[in-house]
């Protein structure tokens, strides 16, 4: 009798494991690979400075809404979101954002060359990341 | 008096026809053209020829008022402006994530009306966009997009 308890907790043990182990296996393709898209500190820091006022969901101005929500930038498709962060490197590099017109009334909102870089740098090497 | 400022007027233009207007010839590269780079549908395709190809690529069909000043400049100016932001003919040329920038940025500016330019449909009736046209542009942009990076 003993015995046969010993077979049968091994046999199902044995079952189990097998079980685990080959839904382990089938589901591990079946899974998304999900792309979390988050903006490091520091970026994230220069978005809020400098940027974010004009690109937001709730903000006035419609062309800078239709151009760049950064919020909404988590939400965007694989090619839109490698299309906006080359747009981002762009800007940043020819520092053609925040625009001069605005920057004469607002001068604190100036990007300096460092923080161009830091943004440029990440948009770059955030969307050659996607691309792989 | 109106006879002196009518003369002025005619002197002036007859003068700046010899100012060059620095016309951007026409510089195809065999084998670049978005149409042979990737898949462009018909409805897509006449729709780009007609509304885009006059300042987005190396096949602009120049007008004969596009050689009298001051027309010459403005037209000069929008074509050199027009392939610097996006060149149908030099699509081989652009850097993926380029491609992409500019897909999505077609997409945008054709949704929101921004493009064409207002003042083109004007003279070139063909280019004005239905809003199926639109549409049609924007989903293809989408496409494309999804295309370039399969």
């Amino acid at each position: 009798m003993n015995k046969r308890i010993l077979t049968f907790t091994i046999i199902a043990g044995l079952f189990i494991s097998l079980t685990a182990f080959v839904s382990k296996n089938t589901q591990r393709p079946l899974e998304k690979p999900k792309t979390v898209f988050t903006i490091p500190e520091d970026v994230n820091t220069i978005f809020q400075n400098k940027c974010f006022d004009c690109h937001n969901v709730n903000a006035d101005g419609e062309k800078s809404k239709k151009k760049l929500l950064i919020d909404k930038l988590p939400t965007l498709s694989k090619a839109k979101l490698i299309g906006k962060l080359d747009a981002i490197s762009e800007v940043a590099d020819e520092k053609e954002m925040p625009p001069e017109k605005f920057l004469a009334k607002y001068p604190e909102y100036t990007l300096t060359d460092d923080e161009a870089k830091r943004l440029s740098e990440w948009a770059t090497a955030a969307s050659d990341k996607m691309m792989k | 008096m109106k006879k002196k400022i009518l003369y002025a007027l005619l002197g002036t233009l007859i003068v700046i026809q010899f100012v060059p207007s620095g016309r951007p010839d026409n510089k195809p590269v065999s084998g670049s053209d978005i149409h042979e780079q990737m898949n462009v549908p018909g409805d897509v395709s006449t729709i780009l020829t007609n509304a885009c190809y006059d300042c987005h690529s190396q096949k602009v069909n120049y007008p004969w008022y596009a050689s009298v000043a001051p027309v010459s400049f403005l037209v000069s100016s929008d074509v050199r402006e027009g392939r610097e932001n996006l060149d149908f003919s030099l699509w081989e040329k652009i850097p993926l994530k380029k491609k992409l920038k500019v897909l999505t940025e077609i997409g945008e500016e054709v949704e929101e009306g921004d493009m064409p330019l207002p003042v083109y449909p004007f003279l070139h009736p063909e280019a004005k966009l239905s809003q199926e046209d639109r549409e049609l542009i924007l989903n293809w942009t989408k496409q494309a997009s999804e295309e370039l990076l399969d």
